[in-house]
């Protein structure tokens, strides 16, 4: 609460996104587009890690998106929210580098050893809590969500990670927002479907080790 | 029983609807088993989805000039309502301090919509100029075209007038002349009379004086 009165005072200066890419666009305005990479890097790198999976190749997509939108600047149309003209360059990108990894393993190998080098690569370390069971489950959900089509995975990721209102997906989407809402439905069952084997596995994995480890510290 | 589309059930999920909306999908809810057993799979997906967390990412260093000058108004602002609060009263009130606070803040955005009006005065502004010049451009050549037709007009009704004194001239000459021929007539006839007289006057012999008669 104390700083309440701060952030009201500094929303009193600061200008809106929109007014940062206006000057963007017609002064070329660098601190203003600092800005808004300052504002909105962090959103759109979660963005890109829950589309793609791949957190480091999210961070250069993230770049990329910043780049593309300095590009751009011209074809910002002033009369919309910066924010929407943002999520769809970000998206467009994420869907280039999921049609681009694709090629790549087909190409590579076709009997997916690339894929599961890939998983170890990305595979979870344990913490220094040593919270595994919650990291294995973080890595199953990011397999599931993998497993999604793109446009179930782009609502859902949007409403349920970014917290995006479903008007705003739409906006973003340009599709009516019951398409949304429909889609999010979908994703959410087909979420289910596939969460509760691989969850169910885990979750026996776990029993098994916690009861084995009980066994020795008894026999100790 | 009509069940709820899932479009709205998401909406009542993501807590997207009004109180009403949301009390008569509840009341749905806790009556309907077969729409009950879907939201709780809705449901679970939404809490196995919160198991993935994406790590932060690290801020980049952010430049210092910017931090300095928010710390420079934060500076003025505080040092302006702690001074006018200890001037007014012992126990700072927030009206007053907002009182205080807010012709600063005015001020402050005055000199920024200053900024940004000139800003945009500057970029107009040789536009504008140019308009101007050209209107007056088009407005001297509509005044000269106006200046030379009034000469034309002027030139015309003097050459009119000079015409008209001619010809009055001429036939004042012609009267003139005129009425000197019937002098010169007149004159010329006078003198003829005159001369006429003379001849005669001259041819006048003095009637015969018998005195004077010569004698034959």
């Amino acid at each position: 609460m104390r700083t309440a009165p701060f952030a009201s005072l500094r929303s009193l200066f600061a200008i809106t996104d929109e007014q940062a890419m206006w000057r963007v666009q017609t002064q070329d305005d660098e601190e203003a587009f600092a800005r808004l990479v300052r504002q909105w890097e962090g959103r759109i790198h979660h963005l890109c890690v829950r589309m793609t999976g791949d957190e480091h190749r999210a961070e250069d997509l993230t770049q990329e998106a910043f780049a593309r939108v300095f590009a751009k600047r011209k074809d910002y149309q002033p009369n919309g929210r910066f924010s929407t003209w943002l999520w769809r360059i970000a998206l467009n990108l994420c869907y280039d580098e999921l049609r681009r990894s694709k090629r790549r393993e087909e190409s590579m190998d076709p009997c997916g050893e690339t894929v599961a080098a890939l998983e170890a690569f990305v595979a979870p370390e344990p913490g220094p809590d040593g919270s595994l069971v919650e990291q294995e489950r973080g890595e199953l959900v990011r397999q599931a969500l993998l497993q999604l089509p793109e446009a179930y995975r782009t609502v859902l990721v949007m409403r349920h990670y970014e917290n995006l209102k479903f008007r705003e997906i739409a906006a973003v989407l340009d599709v009516p927002e019951g398409t949304v809402k429909s889609r999010m439905a979908e994703a959410l069952t087909q979420m289910n479907r596939i969460l509760k084997p691989m969850l169910a596995v885990e979750t026996a994995k776990s029993l098994v080790k916690s009861a084995g480890q009980t066994r020795e510290s008894v026999m100790l | 029983m009509n069940h709820p589309a899932r479009e709205e059930w998401m909406s009542y999920l993501y807590d997207e609807l009004n109180s009403e909306e949301h009390t008569g999908l509840a009341a749905h809810l806790a009556v309907c088993p077969d729409c009950k057993g879907k939201v709780a799979e809705w449901r679970a997906a939404r809490r196995d989805l919160d198991a993935w967390r994406v790590t932060a990412k690290r801020p980049r260093a952010v430049p210092a000039r910017p931090l300095i000058k928010w710390a420079a108004a934060a500076a003025i602002v505080l040092a302006t309502g702690v001074g006018i609060g200890r001037l007014t009263s012992a126990t700072p009130d927030v009206r007053r301090v907002r009182a205080a606070i807010e012709p600063e803040i005015r001020q402050q955005l005055r000199q920024e919509l200053a900024q940004l009006l000139r800003e945009e005065l500057g970029k107009r502004a040789p536009a504008m100029l140019a308009a101007s010049d050209e209107q007056n451009r088009q407005l001297l050549a509509e005044f000269a075209r106006a200046v030379e037709t009034k000469r034309t007009e002027d030139s015309q009704a003097i050459y009119a007038a000079l015409s008209r004194l001619e010809s009055r001239r001429v036939a004042d000459y012609v009267s003139l002349k005129k009425d000197l021929d019937t002098v010169a007539v007149l004159t010329d006839a006078g003198l003829r009379q005159t001369q006429q007289q003379l001849v005669q006057l001259a041819d006048y012999s003095e009637p015969a004086d018998p005195s004077n008669s010569p004698k034959n």
